[in-house]
């Protein structure tokens, strides 16, 4: 099978990067899509998504230390796993909550009282709703642009954006002087 | 807060979600070789697909571009309109949807074959970011490195889907463009016809009600 991944890839930077990934994570991108979708069949839609979306996007993947390459193989992972719960479960509940949960428990002066930034910078984006997050991530951390945050994700262009738009504006409520 | 600490809390929180999966027992899921020999099959028909879509494409559009001339041809004299007169709002249980209502007498473009930029926007410090353009719209964003604004030129016969709760549409005449528009979570969205495109703007409250006038106001055909 990896045979015809890297018949589809141009270069040879590309083709190390797709076969690390094959070699290295390929049972683990099944246990992340099968965590979300509890349905072997469909976990390995998922996988199957975000190999073709990684190829079709120039083999981007972050260069790196092991953390960075699983964060973004982990989005990815997460948002074709939710495209595919979606369009199985039209009508139905999809149990996806912790995707879209919004905790109430921040407090903007309990927060301005702790002196370390880094916490209170992390309490924020820990209660930043995980679809947001995603996309200020995959922005920031990988510089990914909304368009290729889209098509890695399989999210509309414009929900990308308005993601972004109202990630970053919580973010900002919440921590003022953020520069994104 | 520098983005540096931004990007390690944003790695830290991310890998806190994977750590927890991780913790979980699915040591019985792995790659069996059904699933290879499956992607497989899906690669070849991703690599069929690609090939064959250009053939395809290049079809539609001729057979568009034939469209379009006959209609030019019957209808010379038919001035497409400036500006349409009815936006819609339809309040759905989850969504809201805006479309133009036509009289069926007012022709428009059947493709983005122009497209409209705001003028002002350029002069204000923003940068254009990210672009993207197919053959029903056109989307484009901008930033000035604190708020972003974002616009979409749309046919009028598209049907744009917005959030609906907690959202009160409003109308109001900027200059002599009449918009719709609502507020939510600090971000304005403002939907408008004109040049018989439907244009729909996001962009912070913050941003103010005078500048989003002189962006709307200033849309000037792109060269």
């Amino acid at each position: 099978m990896l045979l015809f991944y890297l018949s589809l890839i141009d270069t040879d930077e590309s083709k190390d990067k797709i076969t690390k990934i094959y070699e290295s994570y390929l049972d683990w991108m099944l246990k992340i899509a099968f965590h979300y979708l509890q349905d072997e069949r469909d976990a390995e839609d998922a996988v199957n998504d975000v190999f073709l979306s990684i190829i079709n996007n120039g083999c981007s993947v972050p260069d790196g230390d092991e953390d960075r390459v699983k964060s973004y193989l982990y989005i990815c992972i997460k948002h074709s796993s939710l495209k595919i719960s979606r369009s199985k479960c039209k009508g139905k509940t999809i149990s996806f909550d912790s995707l879209f949960n919004v905790s109430s428990k921040f407090d903007i002066e309990d927060e301005l009282l702790k002196k370390d930034r880094f916490e209170a910078m992390l309490r924020a984006i820990d209660t930043l709703p995980s679809i947001y997050r995603d996309v200020l991530t995959m922005y920031i951390v990988f510089e990914k642009s909304l368009k290729e945050i889209a098509d890695l994700t399989g999210v509309s262009y414009k929900t990308v954006a308005t993601r972004f738009r109202r990630g970053r504006a919580i973010l900002k409520e919440r921590l003022g002087d953020i520069d994104i | 807060m520098s983005t540096e600490l931004l990007e390690k809390c944003l790695i830290k929180k991310t890998l806190a979600e994977i750590r927890e999966i991780e913790a979980l027992d699915y040591s019985c899921i792995k790659a069996s070789d059904d699933f290879k020999e499956r992607i497989h099959k899906t690669i070849i028909t991703e690599k069929d697909a690609k090939k064959k879509h250009h053939p395809r494409k290049a079809a539609i559009i001729i057979v568009a571009a034939i469209i379009l001339s006959l209609s030019i041809m019957f209808t010379a004299s038919a001035k497409i309109r400036d500006s349409v007169s009815k936006l819609i709002v339809e309040i759905h249980e989850t969504f809201s949807e805006l479309f133009v209502k036509s009289d069926g007498n007012e022709e428009f473009p059947g493709s983005i074959e122009k497209i409209y930029q705001p003028k002002y926007i350029n002069y204000n410090g923003f940068v254009e970011i990210d672009r993207l353009q197919s053959e029903i719209g056109m989307f484009t964003v901008w930033t000035n490195g604190s708020e972003i604004i974002d616009l979409s030129q749309s046919l009028v016969g598209s049907h744009l889907q917005y959030d609906a709760e907690n959202i009160t549409y409003m109308s109001a005449d900027l200059g002599d463009i009449e918009v719709l528009y609502y507020l939510k979570n600090n971000t304005y969205t403002v939907v408008w016809t004109d040049h018989g495109y439907i244009f729909s703007m996001t962009c912070d409250e913050s941003l103010g009600w005078a500048e989003i006038e002189k962006i709307v106001t200033s849309l000037e055909l792109v060269e």
